[in-house]
């Protein structure tokens, strides 16, 4: 059992891993108070996905898929972890519905035209979402399908895909929507945010312009690249096969216009990140994401372009 | 007097799946599945510029995550007629067989055995290893990891404490094989790295390096864990060999061919004949049940139809594939040894004969990559760069292999813009409808399976022959 004083230590300690200051700790250690009382419990729901944003969050970065499981909230069904199946499968998902003050987790875009081109349990998802959200305590988009359509909604949108922010609207429910996106979603930033949720029972604080979790969200790519000194000094990679450590500005690369700290963060232990691999940032993360066309812009295109204007090109390939 | 048992949704999947069986004298006599999910990848490539089809089609499935990126680069070097450097090969075979690998781990502990293991067992766990007491504490203290379908696992909490190891350390390993792949290819699921003509990267020495960690990582993790652990399966189930038999029609692709020890040629067998080669224009796809126009338009209320995955034949007939496929194909001499003691053919289909297959292919792909890492030249090109000004009109076309079996992509465009995608993929030939009078894989392989369950009850017996195919419904529909 832990006494009072080394119980405020640990929320301190964690306070300082996850933003670097002792600030939340009187937050955390009223969520953990809360937490012992009655763990959150966290409803995953599948619609037009891959499940690379569940698989992404099971390879972990700084947050470890089993030390989740173990100590953060409490995951009651997952459709492709649950151990059962069928009709005992989906009387769980209504039982945590119907009594509500659930952390709701959807994977994957919501088709509206034909709403059959979804289905679980012979009902289109475009009908149970509406369920599952209705009670909901807050509904987290898990990439950047559920957050902004992703690309079932991209070209010509056969199904009429919808993001759940314009689907929960569509069906006028009103729920506190935290959206994460990434193709795939970060496994710290999905985890992180849920982390904090059920810590603080409350949303994150938010970037005012984009209402993205600021702490993942609050900075342009670019600013927080490796390669920015290659940048500023005008060094950049022409050939991928001759130039392995330049600037990828003019080889398309997506930085400027997309918010992330993947470059500090990176992925899978820590290991790499697109651009450090030399490959350009395609804006995974951005509301536009997947564009029109042209994920991979080339010098000709974008050669001695004024910050503005390249922009503007991203922009306009949306 | 028949009945219906269905299971909708079929669970620990990639994707949505239902099936629904006809039930007569205690045996399945009919069978239908039913994939429950399109996004219309094929038209939404449409006009795009020819190489985001290495980057979007990746996200077909994010389970097999590389796999496409690497059929879409080769299907785009075929249409810009641009040869790969060999170290580009040798990385995009590396990062291949090292997912293929996790992927197969995944199948076995996340997807597979909580259909055959009572994990509640873990409560009668009376030692003091502080692991196992912190996965007791898991599986017993969320609803994800409860069930009460299991009635015929082994009694022997001692079994199932090594299982549910093997259960966690699968996760941990899958995350170092991440890290291992993500030193080449930039981050999973999604390596950007990967290009028509190589690989991005600046391959060093430590990320050579730490790609061979977690090999031999994950190689200890299949010897210690995973192969055994599957023996040991079909030791105690053993009339699961009995269970689950397809067609018995097999194809495969060839792959892993940059050492002399080629692992895999591909081919086509079809039962009691010998392997022959595959005739590609021999595919067909049919949409007689798919909710689909010919021309790929969606129609949801389609007359007949029942699943949005499409039909796919060779030479008219349904195939099967998959890890179990290859090594039919290849008679592979160790296989045939490791189903010795259990008196089966490499040809069998089954429930346990795949289980095997994915496990004895894991080791192999394992004992194949290290021969690559020293094939590597340090001071080679990684990527013989694609001119992505460039404006192409014509057809390319590229054949590999994914975890769940062959896979090939199809581009054709026109001055630089893709006019038509074509999308053949594993779980497709395997979770097609009856079309053209011929079941559909799976669904064949459900007849005649024993069943004593009412009306609405889940048959667990279903769930694990469907499993046995490692369904990945966002691929076979797409």
């Amino acid at each position: 059992m832990l006494t009072r004083r080394e119980f405020i230590k640990r929320c301190r300690d964690i306070s300082l891993l996850m933003c670097g200051q002792t600030l939340l700790t009187r937050q955390l250690a009223h969520g953990f108070l809360q937490l012992a009382k009655a763990p959150p419990s966290i409803a995953f729901v599948h619609a037009q996905n891959c499940m690379g944003c569940t698989t992404s969050m099971m390879y972990g970065n700084d947050f470890d898929f089993l030390d989740f499981l173990g100590s953060v909230g409490n995951l009651d069904i997952h459709p492709a972890l649950s151990f059962n199946q069928g009709g005992e499968y989906l009387a769980r998902l209504d039982a945590i519905c119907k009594e509500g003050n659930h952390l709701l987790v959807v994977e994957g875009s919501i088709p509206s035209d034909p709403p059959e081109a979804c289905l679980l349990g012979d009902r289109p998802i475009y009908d149970v979402l509406a369920d599952c959200a209705q009670k909901a305590k807050m509904v987290i988009c898990s990439g950047s399908c559920a957050s902004h359509g992703g690309i079932p909604a991209s070209g010509g949108n056969q199904t009429g895909a919808l993001s759940v922010g314009a689907y929960l609207e569509q069906k006028k429910i009103k729920v506190p929507l935290l959206q994460v996106p990434g193709c795939p979603v970060h496994p710290d930033h999905l985890m992180g945010s849920i982390a904090y949720i059920t810590a603080t029972g409350k949303l994150p604080p938010l970037k005012k312009e984009t209402r993205l979790p600021e702490e993942y969200f609050g900075e342009l790519l670019h600013n927080r690249c490796s390669r920015y000194q290659h940048f500023s000094q005008d060094k950049f990679v022409n050939n991928y096969a001759k130039d392995k450590n330049d600037c990828l500005l003019k080889k398309g690369c997506r930085g400027p216009v997309t918010a992330s700290d993947c470059p500090v963060r990176r992925w899978n232990k820590r290991t790499s990140v697109c651009v450090e691999s030399n490959t350009p940032c395609i804006g995974c993360m951005n509301s536009h994401w997947p564009f029109k066309s042209d994920l991979y812009l080339e010098t000709a295109e974008v050669e001695d372009l004024p910050w503005s204007q390249m922009k503007q090109k991203t922009n306009s390939r949306r | 007097m028949s009945k219906k048992i269905s299971i909708d949704p079929v669970t620990r999947i990639e994707g949505h799946l239902a099936v629904e069986t006809k039930i007569e004298a205690g045996k399945v006599t009919d069978a239908r599945i039913a994939g429950q999910m399109y996004r219309g990848f094929e038209n939404l490539l449409l006009g795009r510029h020819p190489i985001d089809a290495a980057r979007i089609t990746q996200r077909i499935c994010g389970i097999c995550h590389e796999v496409h990126g690497i059929a879409a680069s080769m299907a785009l070097e075929n249409l810009y007629g641009l040869q790969p450097t060999q170290n580009g090969l040798i990385l995009r075979e590396l990062i291949l067989g090292l997912h293929l690998v996790t992927d197969h781990i995944f199948h076995f502990y996340q997807l597979t055995l909580p259909d055959y293991v009572d994990f509640g067992r873990l409560q009668n766990y009376r030692g003091g290893d502080s692991r196992v007491k912190k996965l007791a504490g898991i599986f017993n203290g969320s609803n994800v990891f409860t069930s009460g379908m299991i009635t015929d696992s082994f009694d022997d909490t001692g079994l199932t404490v090594e299982m549910a190891l093997g259960y966690a350390e699968a996760i941990n390993i899958r995350k170092q094989a991440g890290s291992g792949l993500a030193s080449l290819g930039g981050k999973v699921p999604f390596c950007h790295t990967i290009l028509p003509g190589g690989l991005t990267t600046d391959i060093t020495s430590d990320r050579l390096m730490n790609y061979a960690n977690a090999l031999s990582a994950t190689t200890d993790f299949i010897r210690r864990f995973y192969l055994p652990q599957a023996i040991e399966l079909a030791q105690h189930f053993r009339h699961y060999f009995e269970l689950g038999q397809s067609h018995g029609n097999f194809y495969g692709n060839g792959g892993f061919s940059l050492s002399k020890n080629q692992l895999y040629s591909g081919g086509i067998l079809r039962a009691g004949k010998r392997p022959v080669r595959t005739q590609f224009a021999k595919i067909k796809e049919t949409v007689e049940a798919t909710y689909l126009d010919p021309d790929g338009t969606p129609r949801a209320k389609k007359e007949g139809a029942y699943s949005w995955v499409k039909a796919m034949h060779y030479d008219g007939l349904p195939m099967e594939v998959g890890p179990l496929a290859r090594l039919a194909v290849n008679n592979d001499r160790e296989f045939a040894e490791l189903l010795k003691p259990f008196k089966q053919e490499p040809t069998h289909s089954s429930v346990m004969t795949r289980i095997l297959a994915r496990a004895q292919e894991a080791l192999k792909i394992c004992f194949y990559l290290p021969e690559l890492l020293h094939q590597y030249d340090l001071q080679g090109e990684t990527i013989n760069p694609p001119d992505m000004l460039a404006k192409p009109t014509g057809n390319g076309q590229g054949m590999s292999l994914a975890a769940r079996g062959a896979l090939n992509h199809q581009v054709t465009t026109e001055n630089g813009k893709v006019t038509r995608y074509r999308l053949q993929v594993p779980s497709a030939w395997n979770f097609g409808p009856t079309a053209g009078g011929h079941r559909g894989t799976v669904e064949q392989a459900l007849i005649g399976t024993p069943v004593n369950k009412k009306d609405g009850e889940t048959a667990i017996e279903i769930g694990r022959i469907v499993r046995s195919f490692d369904p990945c419904l966002a691929c076979a529909i797409h």
